[in-house]
């Protein structure tokens, strides 16, 4: 059984300091501890769109990103007893959004998967129209490990070492990360202004 | 392009995805599920709407007390008509606060207390759970100052060390449970379980119960292969393993039927020909079935901890039962 071997008991929400809470506040946190219906409800509320993007991003597939969305929440309501009252909830979940995906993407890469949205029978019409294909064409040339530190910085905005709690990585590796994918999107985006050589090629980049 | 650009350039693109409002709809109608304790949990099956098949494990943790009645059992102690009721709505309680058991016998024992009453058993049962939270909770302080427990240890009660302490939960006498498996196909089975033990099981036409022991058994259809498993805090743990079809490949029935080696059979067709049996097999279903299958099995290691899915990312805190 080789998955076996892959999972190891660090934890997901004990290990690293808490980044500050954003969205979500002390209360709320109590709140949802406590096992309040309608906290979770304006958790969801709060977060789900954001956590949404993030896990299409990772995974470009419409119904994967809404069940790792779900699969936050329920992991949630289980392991709302041992959330701590300062802990941020909203760190907590995109953790949980991504050990998700990040496994879907391992298990696709073992075994090429059709996207539920191009399976025939459901969702046909429910696919995402992306508005910037060339960014998306540049986005795919990048890592999915890439892809998510440059969303976590530039549309959601969060500072190194808050990226770096979500990713369960260091402030300097972060920044790393996110200079290399930037490089990288400029170079495919603007080949003439980036690159001095004009006959490199836009695409390829080993 | 210059650092704001790439911002705007990238917010503008993300904010082309949004979820659905159909898809809202269902997650918050799977959370409240899971809020409510009288309810199903059926987290990885939620998990799989969409998919073709079931892919993982489903831990079904059922139970048949509605809310409302497991709430107005809440104050029963022992003796009154509704504390059987508060004992089982505890073993699924007890999934989302560890502390339950512990706190409902100190609270019992205050409450008896209060009205001039001794009840002993309490005083072990606390003990068991508050041995089972460990030795520095804070509930052991309200145990200990109570008269009654002095009274107790002056007797020459003997230290409450017993690692057997579900077997003896298990005795208490209760009303059989009647658990709700969710089968892959969409039927549901009904398994009965009364004091720890597995009784009885009702399977839907097109399955049959091919072994049955107190604690576990196995469901089979023509497609697929169910194995159940009680825990000891009463939820049900189902394996489930799609069967190849028998029609296509006899030896790969015989073969997929021994769920945890299932992995190993596959292995190499995953890595050497993965790629080409999904083309080579005509029936896209039976490749589908055997895949999948193998999958169900092999995201077992993450469903055990808490369905969170990462080498560094089993959820801490989601597993109260595991942490006693």
């Amino acid at each position: 059984m080789r998955r076996a071997a892959a999972p190891q008991t660090t934890t997901l929400i004990e290990e690293s300091p808490a980044i500050a809470p954003r969205t979500t506040d002390h209360s709320l946190a109590l709140r949802i501890g406590s096992g309040e219906a309608m906290a979770f409800t304006e958790l969801y509320e709060l977060m789900a769109e954001r956590l949404f993007r993030f896990a299409y991003r990772m995974l470009h597939d419409k119904g994967a990103a809404e069940d790792a969305v779900q699969h936050a929440y329920l992991e949630l309501v289980r392991a709302r007893p041992k959330l701590e009252e300062d802990r941020s909830l909203e760190a907590w979940l995109f953790k949980s959004v991504r050990f998700t995906c990040l496994d879907e993407v391992r298990r696709r890469s073992r075994r090429p998967e059709i996207p539920s949205d191009q399976l025939p029978e459901e969702g046909t019409d429910d696919i995402i129209v992306l508005i910037d294909p060339e960014l998306e064409q540049a986005l795919s040339m990048l890592t999915p490990q890439q892809q998510e530190v440059l969303h976590l910085k530039h549309v959601e905005g969060y500072d190194g070492s808050e990226i770096a709690e979500i990713v369960g990585s260091n402030r300097a590796a972060v920044y790393a990360m996110a200079a290399r994918a930037e490089a990288r999107l400029r170079k495919t985006l603007e080949p003439v202004e980036s690159a001095t050589d004009p006959a490199s090629s836009p695409t390829r980049e080993s | 392009m210059n650092d704001e650009q790439l911002t705007q350039r990238l917010k503008a693109a993300s904010e082309a995805i949004e979820i659905s409002d159909d898809a809202q709809g269902r997650h918050l109608e799977a959370i409240s599920a899971a809020l409510s304790a009288g309810d199903v949990i059926p987290l990885s099956a939620a998990r799989s709407t969409r998919r073709r098949q079931v892919i993982a494990s489903i831990v079904a943790a059922a139970v048949i007390v509605p809310a409302g009645l497991a709430a107005a059992s809440e104050d029963a102690v022992p003796g009154d008509t509704l504390y059987g009721i508060k004992q089982l709505s505890e073993r699924v309680l007890v999934l989302f606060d560890s502390d339950i058991i512990a706190r409902h016998r100190v609270e019992e024992i205050e409450a008896l207390e209060d009205s001039g009453r001794t009840e002993p058993a309490l005083y072990d049962d606390a003990r068991e759970a508050l041995t089972e939270l460990g030795e520095d909770h804070p509930l052991w302080e309200r145990l200990s100052t109570s008269p009654a427990t002095l009274a107790d240890e002056d007797a020459g009660e003997p230290d409450p060390v017993d690692d057997d302490y579900r077997s003896d939960t298990e005795e208490v006498p209760i009303a059989p449970l009647r658990l709700v498996l969710d089968l892959p196909d969409g039927t549901e089975a009904t398994i009965i379980v009364e004091a720890g033990r597995i009784v009885d099981i009702t399977t839907p036409a097109g399955w049959d119960v091919s072994e049955k022991e107190d604690n576990e058994a196995t469901l089979e259809s023509r497609s697929y292969e169910v194995e159940i498993d009680l825990q000891p805090e009463g939820a049900l743990r189902a394996e489930v393993t799609a069967r190849a079809d028998t029609d296509d490949d006899p030896s790969a029935d015989d073969g997929g039927l021994a769920d945890s080696d299932i992995d190993e059979p596959d292995e190499p067709d995953d890595d050497e020909t993965g790629s080409t049996s999904p083309e080579d097999d005509p029936e896209g279903d039976s490749s589908d079935d055997t895949e999948d299958g193998a999958e169900a099995d092999s995201s077992e290691d993450s469903e055990d901890d808490s369905d969170s899915t990462d080498d560094d990312g089993d959820s801490s805190g989601d597993d109260p039962e595991d942490d006693s």
